[in-house]
Parts: C-alpha cells; sequence; structure tokens
C-alpha cells in the first residue's frame, strides 16, 4: 500500500511491532525498522520487504528478555510464557471433557456456522469474485448484436469475418459454437462435445498446447484438410496420453480428421457447464453453409491495452453503422465483460444466499456468546474463589481464553469439514454449474474469516466471568440466591431476540422462495409434461448428405418408435421447450410494412406433424401439419397465439402468408395456430413462435419427443434398440424424461430454496435452544421465587404462567423485530420471487404463529420443571 | 543522567553533609554487578561503531557477527537499560522522510561505559586465562 506516494510497511504489522516498546522508545525503534523495510525493498523487492517487516515485528512482539534475569533488576516485560500456554491448553481440555454436553453444543454451533458460511461464500466467490481461468480474464468481453445483453443475439458467419477481420477493434476476436461428434474407430464408440471454433479462440483466452500445436487460420478454410484438437482427459483415456497422436487419424461422425495436438484439462471451453468440451475443430464454415440470417456464433474478445468495453462497443458500433449505412433499423451492438455474461442470471441469487448465510453466522455468533454467557454464570463462584485465593487475575482470564480457543480450535476444525463437504455437495449440483462456476474448492480466506469472527466472539463472551468475577465480595457471590449480573442476562435476553428476529427473516424468506417454485411449476407451460420421454438424435453429412436422405431417415425413425408398444406418439423439434437452445430471427408478413424496430421477430422451430399432439400443446386455430405437407406440397406455416395476437389483431390469420427466413425463400401459407410454449424459462412471458414441418424444411438433427403410455423411462432400452437397427452408427444422446427438463429448468431456484430453507431451520433450532435455554436459566434463578409462591398456596397454573409469560415476551420482541426486519429487506428479494409479494401477509402469519408455537413448546419444559419444585428443598438449599 | 546505585548500602548517612561536605566529590565506587552477555554485546558493538551507533546498526552488525537473529525490541530494551546503568548516553537526531517523519536516536558510550568494557574484557581474559586450547577443542 502507499502512502504518502511510497510505499510503506504494512500498517497491522507497525502497530504490532509498536506495541512491545516503551512510549518513549516507540518513535525510534519505527523509524529504525521503516529505514530498514526501505533498504530491504531496494535490495530485494516489495514483497520479501513486506515479509521481512512482519518477521522483525512478530520478533519484536513475541521476544524473550535477552538479558535473562542475570542483572539483578527483574524487568516485568510481558513474555509468552510457553509453559502457563500447555497448561492452559490442558486444564482447557479437562474442562471440556467434564462438560460434554455444553463441548458439544459449542463446537457444534461452530461447526455449523463456519462450516455453512464458508461453503456459501466459496460459492458466491468462485462465482462473482475469482478471476475466470483465462489469462487476464478482465480483458475478456463478449461482442454481440444488441442492444442491450438482455435481447442479445449471437453472430452470423458474415457478421464474425466482418467484425474480425474489417473492425480493428479487438485483438483477437473469436467466435465458436457448440458441436458434437461421434468418435468411432478406436473400442466402443462415444458421444463426445465439443467445440467448433477460430483459431484466435486460443489465442484470446490465451491456451496453449500439451502438445502439437493449434490451429491457423488456413485450417479454418473448408478446402483444407480437417483437423481437431483433443482435450488433455480425452487424450488421457483413449489415446494413453501418447504424445504421437499427433499426426493420428481419427474417425468423428464418419470424417476422417488429423489429430494436431492436445490442450490442457484446464481448459474446458468457454462456458462453464456440466460437460467439459473434449473436441476442438475449426470453424470450416462458408457463406453457403452458414447466411447471414441464420444466427448461432458465440464469440469471445480480447480488449487491446487500455481499452474498455464501452469503448470497444462504441467503436464496434461505429465500425457497423459505416459498413452499412442504409441498414434499416440501424444495427446495434453490445459488448459486456465476460464475466457478467455468464452470471447476470445468478448475481441477485448468490447475494441472497450471501445475505442468508450471513445471518446465519450472526446466530451462531450469539448462540455461541450465549452459551458462554450462560457458563460464565456458573463458573463464576470458581473464579470467585480463586481470585480470592490469591490467583493472578491475568492468568486467570488467559486460562479462560485458552479454554475458548481450545474450543475454537475444535469448532474450527469441525466446520472445515462441514464446509468441504458442503462445497462438494454444492459441486456436483447441476444448478451450480449453470450458475456460472468453472471450478468450485474450497475458499481458505473465507474460512478464516468465519473461524476468526467465532474465535472473537467466544474470546469477548468467554473471558468475561473472570472479568467481572473480581468486581463483588467474596461472600455475597457464594450465596446463590442473589440475582446477580442483570446486566449480563439482558445481554442474553437481547440476543435471543436478536436469534428469533433473524431466525424469523429466514423462514420468511424460505416461505416466499416456496410459494414462488410452486407457483412457477404450477403455472400453465403449455404443453403437457407427463409421461414423455426426450432425446437428441442427429445425421451425419457422410452418410446423409442431401436433404432427402435426411427426410427418409426421421421418417423411418418416427415410424418404427410409433409403432413400440406403449408409445402413444412421437415427434420431433429442432429446440426442446426449456431445453436451454433458441433459434430467433425476422419473420415477414406478405402484405405488411413495418417502421424500423417494429419488424416481428419469433422463435422459429421445424416440427413433426405429431409434435404438437406428443407434447399435449392445443390447436386454437385451423389445422397443424400432416403427412400431406412433405416436399412437394407447398410449405406450410404454423403460428403460435402470441404471434397471432400480436401481429393480427384482427384475428385474421389463416391463409395468410409469413417468411420464415431461414433456408426457405418465399412466404409460406399460414395454416393454423396452436397454443403458447414456454420455452426460454417458466418465469418466460409467451413469445411468438413459428413452426413448419420437417419435410419441408429439413434439418440434420432433432429432439425427439415420445408420448408414451407407460413410465418413459422404461421405453429407453426399446427406443435405443429400434434407432440401432435403423442405422447403428447414430447413437441416442441426452435421454431425459419431460419431468426432468422442467426440474433441470427450475435448478437454481430449487437450489437457493433448499440452502436458504436449510438456513431456516438451523436458525430455528439454534433460536429455540437459545429460548429454552433462557427460560431455563431463569427458572434456575427465580427458583427460590418459585419455592416461596408455591409454598404459600399458588395455585399450580400460575408458575407455569409465570415462566411461559416470560419466554412469551422474549420471543414476542423478537418476532416484532423479525417482522419489522423481513418486511424492510422483502424489497431486496422481490426480483427473485415469482407470483408473491415480499410482504405476502398469509406466509407472514404462518411464520409467525408457527415461531412462537414452537418457542412455547421450548418454554413449556423448564415451566413444568418450575411447576414440580419442592419448596421445601428450594428452600433450605439457603 | 546520574547513576542510580544499585545496592543501597552506598547511600550516603545524612548526617555526612556536615562532615564530609565534599564527599559528592569523591567517586563513587563502580555497581558491582555483573553484566549481560547482551548487554555487553551491545557495549562491544557500541565501542565498533562509534558515537553514530543507533538501534538498526546496532541490531545489524550483532546479527551479522553472531548469526543470532535479534528484534529490535530486544536492542532497545537493553539499550534502555544500559542508560540507567550509566554507560551509555543518547543524543535525539533530526527526523527524515526515510523514516516516516519519525527522529532517530542516536547511541554513544560513556567514560563509565568504557571502563565497564574494559573490566569486563580483563575479568573475562582472568577467567579464560589457560582454558584456551581446552575452548579451541571443543
Amino acid at each position: 500500500m502507499r502512502r504518502h506516494g511510497k510505499i510503506a510497511p504494512p500498517l497491522f504489522a507497525v502497530w504490532l511491532a509498536g506495541r512491545r516498546l516503551s512510549p518513549s522508545d516507540r518513535e525510534f525503534a519505527l523509524g529504525d525498522l521503516e529505514e530498514e523495510f526501505a533498504e530491504v525493498r531496494r535490495r530485494s523487492g516489495s514483497r520479501a520487504a513486506r515479509a521481512w517487516y512482519w518477521r522483525q515485528a512478530l520478533r519484536a512482539c513475541v521476544s524473550i528478555n535477552p538479558g535473562g534475569r542475570a542483572n539483578g533488576a527483574a524487568l516485568r516485560s510481558r513474555t509468552f510464557h510457553m509453559q502457563h500456554l500447555m497448561q492452559d491448553a490442558r486444564f482447557a481440555l479437562r474442562l471440556l471433557r467434564h462438560a460434554p454436553g455444553f463441548s458439544l453444543v459449542v463446537i457444534l454451533t461452530l461447526a455449523l456456522g463456519i462450516g455453512a458460511t464458508t461453503a456459501i461464500f466459496s460459492v458466491v466467490h468462485a462465482a462473482l469474485l475469482k478471476p475466470l481461468p483465462f489469462r487476464d480474464s478482465d480483458q475478456l468481453v463478449v461482442p454481440q448484436n444488441g442492444p442491450t445483453l438482455a435481447d442479445a443475439t449471437p453472430l452470423s458467419f458474415p457478421q464474425l469475418l466482418e467484425w474480425r477481420d474489417g473492425s480493428a477493434t479487438f485483438e483477437p476476436l473469436a467466435g465458436y459454437f457448440t458441436w458434437g461428434a461421434t468418435l468411432t474407430g478406436i473400442g466402443e464408440a462415444e458421444e463426445l462435445p465439443g467445440l467448433r471454433c477460430t483459431a484466435s479462440l486460443f489465442t484470446a483466452l490465451g491456451v496453449e498446447t500439451l502438445v502439437g500445436r493449434l490451429f491457423t487460420v488456413a485450417d479454418e478454410s473448408r478446402s483444407a484438410e480437417p483437423v481437431v484438437l483433443l482435450g488433455e482427459s480425452l487424450w488421457r483415456r483413449r489415446f494413453a496420453a501418447d504424445p504421437a497422436v499427433v499426426g493420428r487419424r481419427i474417425v468423428l461422425n464418419e470424417q476422417a480428421y488429423t489429430v494436431i495436438g492436445v490442450v490442457p484439462r484446464s481448459f474446458r471451453g468457454v462456458q462453464p457447464g456440466d460437460r467439459a468440451r473434449e473436441l476442438f475443430a475449426p470453424l470450416r464454415l462458408t457463406e453457403q453453409t452458414a447466411p447471414r440470417s441464420l444466427r448461432f456464433l458465440r464469440t469471445v474478445a480480447r480488449l487491446k491495452d487500455g481499452q474498455t468495453a464501452a469503448q470497444a462497443q462504441q467503436q464496434l458500433l461505429s465500425f457497423v453503422r459505416s459498413a452499412a449505412p442504409d441498414a434499416d433499423p440501424p444495427p446495434q451492438v453490445v459488448v459486456t465483460p465476460l464475466r457478467e455474461g455468464l452470471v447476470t442470471n445468478s448475481r441477485p441469487v448468490l447475494l441472497t444466499l450471501m445475505g442468508a448465510v450471513g445471518v446465519l453466522l450472526l446466530i451462531t455468533s450469539a448462540n455461541l456468546a450465549n452459551l458462554l454467557l450462560a457458563r460464565a454464570v456458573t463458573r463464576r463462584r470458581e473464579i470467585s474463589v480463586r481470585l480470592a485465593l490469591g490467583a493472578n487475575r491475568s492468568r486467570v482470564v488467559s486460562q479462560l481464553l485458552t479454554e475458548c480457543v481450545v474450543l475454537a480450535v475444535i469448532g474450527g476444525i469441525a466446520g472445515m469439514i462441514v464446509a468441504w463437504l458442503g462445497v462438494r455437495g454444492l459441486a456436483t449440483s447441476t444448478a451450480v454449474a449453470r450458475a456460472g462456476l468453472y471450478e468450485l474448492e474450497l475458499d481458505w480466506r473465507i474460512f478464516l474469516f468465519a473461524a476468526a469472527t467465532s474465535l472473537a466472539v467466544g474470546m469477548v463472551f468467554g473471558s468475561i466471568p473472570a472479568l467481572h468475577a473480581g468486581r463483588m465480595p467474596l461472600a455475597t457471590q457464594m450465596r446463590a440466591a442473589t440475582r446477580l449480573a442483570t446486566g449480563r442476562e439482558r445481554v442474553r435476553q437481547a440476543l435471543i431476540i436478536g436469534e428469533v428476529a433473524l431466525t424469523l427473516i429466514l423462514l420468511v424468506g424460505a416461505g416466499l422462495f416456496t410459494r414462488s417454485l410452486a407457483g412457477l411449476l404450477a403455472v400453465d407451460r403449455g404443453f403437457d409434461a407427463s409421461s414423455v420421454l426426450s432425446f437428441s438424435l442427429s445425421t451425419t453429412q457422410a452418410r446423409y448428405p442431401n436433404n432427402a436422405d435426411r427426410v427418409r431417415f426421421f421418417d423411418n425413425a418416427i415410424e418404427r418408435l410409433s409403432h413400440l408398444p406403449g408409445v402413444e406418439s412421437v415427434g420431433l423439434v429442432s429446440q426442446l421447450p426449456l431445453g436451454g437452445g433458441d433459434t430467433n430471427g425476422n419473420v415477414s408478413i406478405e402484405g405488411r410494412t413495418f417502421a424500423p424496430g417494429q419488424e416481428p421477430i419469433a422463435q422459429k422451430r421445424i416440427v413433426s406433424p405429431e409434435y404438437f399432439a406428443a407434447m399435449g400443446v392445443p390447436i386454437k386455430q385451423g389445422r397443424v401439419f400432416t403427412t400431406a405437407d412433405d416436399g412437394r406440397a407447398p410449405t406450410a406455416i404454423v403460428l403460435s397465439e402470441a404471434f397471432a395476437r400480436k401481429w393480427f389483431p384482427d384475428g385474421n390469420v389463416l391463409g395468410g402468408r409469413v417468411a420464415f427466413n431461414w433456408d426457405l425463400e418465399g412466404f409460406q401459407r399460414v395454416i393454423g395456430v396452436v397454443g403458447d410454449v414456454k420455452h426460454n424459462g417458466l418465469d418466460d412471458p409467451a413469445n411468438p413462435a413459428v413452426y413448419v414441418s420437417y419435410a419441408q424444411r429439413p434439418d440434420s438433427a432433432f429432439t425427439v419427443v415420445i408420448k408414451s403410455k407407460v413410465e418413459p423411462d422404461s421405453l429407453t432400452a426399446q427406443i435405443r434398440r429400434e434407432i440401432n437397427a435403423l442405422d447403428a452408427s447414430r447413437p441416442i444422446t441426452d435421454v431425459r424424461t419431460m419431468e426432468a427438463v422442467v426440474a433441470t429448468s427450475v435448478g437454481t431456484r430449487r437450489l437457493s430454496l433448499q440452502l436458504v430453507s436449510g438456513f431456516a431451520i438451523l436458525a430455528l433450532i439454534l433460536a429455540v435452544t437459545g429460548v429454552y435455554g433462557i427460560v431455563s436459566y431463569s427458572v434456575q434463578q427465580r427458583s427460590r421465587e418459585f419455592g416461596i409462591r408455591l409454598a404459600l398456596g399458588a395455585a399450580s397454573g400460575t408458575v407455569i404462567r409465570l415462566v411461559l409469560g416470560y419466554g412469551l415476551r422474549v420471543a414476542l420482541i423478537g418476532l416484532a423485530l423479525g417482522l419489522m426486519g423481513a418486511v424492510s429487506l422483502g424489497g431486496l428479494v422481490r426480483a427473485q420471487l415469482w407470483g408473491v409479494e415480499p410482504s405476502d401477509p398469509l406466509i407472514l402469519t404462518l411464520v409467525s404463529v408457527g415461531l412462537i408455537v414452537v418457542c412455547l413448546v421450548a418454554c413449556y419444559v423448564p415451566a413444568r420443571r418450575a411447576n414440580r419444585l419442592d419448596p421445601a428443598a428450594v428452600l433450605h438449599s439457603e | 543522567m546520574r547513576p542510580r546505585h544499585a545496592s543501597p548500602s552506598l547511600r550516603r548517612p545524612r548526617w555526612s553533609g556536615v562532615i564530609l561536605h565534599n564527599v559528592k566529590d569523591i567517586p563513587c565506587p563502580e555497581p558491582a554487578s555483573l553484566l549481560g552477555e547482551f548487554e555487553l554485546m551491545v557495549l562491544l558493538t557500541l565501542l565498533r561503531l562509534g558515537p553514530d551507533a543507533y538501534g538498526a546498526s546496532l541490531q545489524r552488525d550483532i546479527e551479522a557477527r553472531t548469526g543470532r537473529q535479534l528484534s529490535i525490541s530486544a536492542v532497545y530494551v537493553t539499550l534502555a537499560r544500559l542508560e540507567a546503568k550509566g554507560l551509555v548516553q543518547s543524543r535525539i537526531g533530526e527526523p527524515s522522510p526515510q523514516r516516516g517523519g519519525r527522529r532517530r536516536k542516536h547511541v554513544a558510550l560513556l567514560p563509565a561505559g568504557h571502563r565497564a568494557v574494559a573490566r569486563a574484557y580483563q575479568r573475562f581474559q582472568q577467567v579464560v586465562n589457560g582454558l584456551e586450547p581446552q575452548l579451541k577443542a571443543i
């Protein structure tokens, strides 16, 4: 850090060093150290200098008196007496063994607090703060068609060429799209996820090969020999890490590729996700195969030195506008930093989780403080006796502190285990993968933070008995009847009230999220997901070179699958709803012109005739495709209700003509309207969609959906057999039921709901334990009073009412505070809720009532104990 | 700084002011306590470095010669003790920016310090006399 323009030694180390020096010498000694620091910095650099300074500071702090006692005057310098430490530690361990209940509760509390905090903070850190696993990742951006990130669309191939070669905005710009290939010819056929990309992708991301070379621009040309890069794990798994794999020819999708190199395992592709990319091949596109109307290329680019994303966006925008000055509407671009593009959706979720876990940490700290304060009361007598017998006060304090440290260390180790398990569990969750995390690992800094918090709380509240014990005469303290330290009890009450309030907030949060998720799952999706199985099926260029072959293949596939027992209907779709992919673009309507920026944009789908029946999508007007709508008949179009409503408001849809504009020339006739289908998410407003039959607009790959009369999973084996019989080289992949697809689409919500609910339950347990503890303590303190009341003939209900009243008061105050907090914080999570307001009265009421009931139950046990007191025994114990 | 005597028996009796009015001219006997090992090291280093020595230069020199890592606080504590015994004297220098605006405290040997070092060396020689071959063989 810099101070007054020069580098200064670390401030904390300066303070530490100065502590042990007498005030008169402090200035000179610190000056000496600073001078030496500058010298060391000049010789060996800042880092070495800082390390040197820390060493000096620590040495100054812990130094044993060098002169020893041989000088006559015994100097009372405060030194670290190692023997005392060991003694204290052993004593502390013995005490803990004698109070196993207390120790266990403290250790569990610590473990939960530290563990949960560390695990969640690790997730948040990995998603939001940690640099992405690319070289200088904050220089990486994603340029797309704009105007904003929310409605950004990918690039088309001609656009990529123009932006890359024409505009000198980035250094460099790379494009890629996901690609899958089946590896055959080497043992078992395997379907591998891959990436087709420009050569500049590797230079942009700073990836180097383990063996061999990367591709060059020359490899991107369609006439060049097909080459491929392998991922390291694939190389180790199938090629035995043989360096001679370079130059070897392998068969992918029935085409021969030459392996030119291997990229390291740390490079999984650009997008984080569940499957690491194993194959990387050059783009090899042409204007014909990837025309301007097809937008599917994702990009990543590196900014020039000193350039910001906003500047790049401006530069790119002016280039694009000047290249197409007559374009109407004028093109828009948006350039966003790579990280934002990946985790935008999840940022609010992650921040909410952070808030929830912070609350949990507060609650566990409060509980810890409570436990220690309660213990302080029981040890008060012991400490007073020790002090009265002449123990050194600072020794007693240091012994108490050692106890706390020992507990904290054990609790910390337990917390580490909890955190490690938590992180492992979270890392395997797919929702976490979608949240934009590349690798999830325990973050030591967070662990230290949480551990330090707990240690601090422990030490503060643990040493209170000794600090207060000497204040009162010993005789007074020996008398148990005295209600001492009312102040301390108030502190405990305040802590419990705080815990109850925070627990309420968490419970309300859990309730809101539950209702959101339930509401979302209940929304009308536009299709029927029950009993539907889906899988991907693709054809290769080699075997099915032209459209007629592809149509025939899928015709046969549908035919075979329809005849399976248990199958009700079979459909094809180019992109599965809620499946994650989308294709959309302009749609023109014959006889209508639109103002710039107002042209219809719709989701474009290629489907088979039975698709709507298989997915249970209702037909609203006209008809859907039949087998008569084949290559010879005029092309037919089916619109979604949203499209019809938006652009045919008068209702005269049928017979109108629209242009599909995706490898289909001219206008096509609208033959029907179907219901809307949620595609990008259950909370997606229904988007306009345009459907065409695959027989009239073939494609090479589809997702097959099968409506089954039986359990969908049971059909998988038969399906595989049929497709195998049709063409053994075509595997079926991504076999999932539609229910699973829907569940995955709300995966992130579900995960955060589970986590918040988990925290809420933990908080509830802690708060209830706290209430129980404080009521028990109160009963114990007031046992004399209750004994007298009972002796004087109080009705048996009176004592119970008194105790319950006390507990209820604490709980109600906490409840009131919690409600206020929940209502005021509700606005923060409004964006993540769906169909429910943050201050939903039903949830608030339910949670409040529930919390009160639980607290009353917790108070009941001590109340009964108070009631059963034997007055004689209590009064005699004085 | 006036030397403070460690043993009370060396204090002048009160009545001596009348009869022995020039008692204060009689040099007081030197303190009988031995110098600690570290105190001796510091005094010797002061002898070597001269009157411009200060905390850090002492630390550096001793560390370089003995190979033993010192803490700055140990040095200053020892210097304070030596000053209390009247063996050294300190002088405050000007503040400087390299020291973060702090001043430097230079320490120099007083004549009593010189004598103490010389005596310590004599004592050491007397005790070691004849033991050199054995010491070298260890």
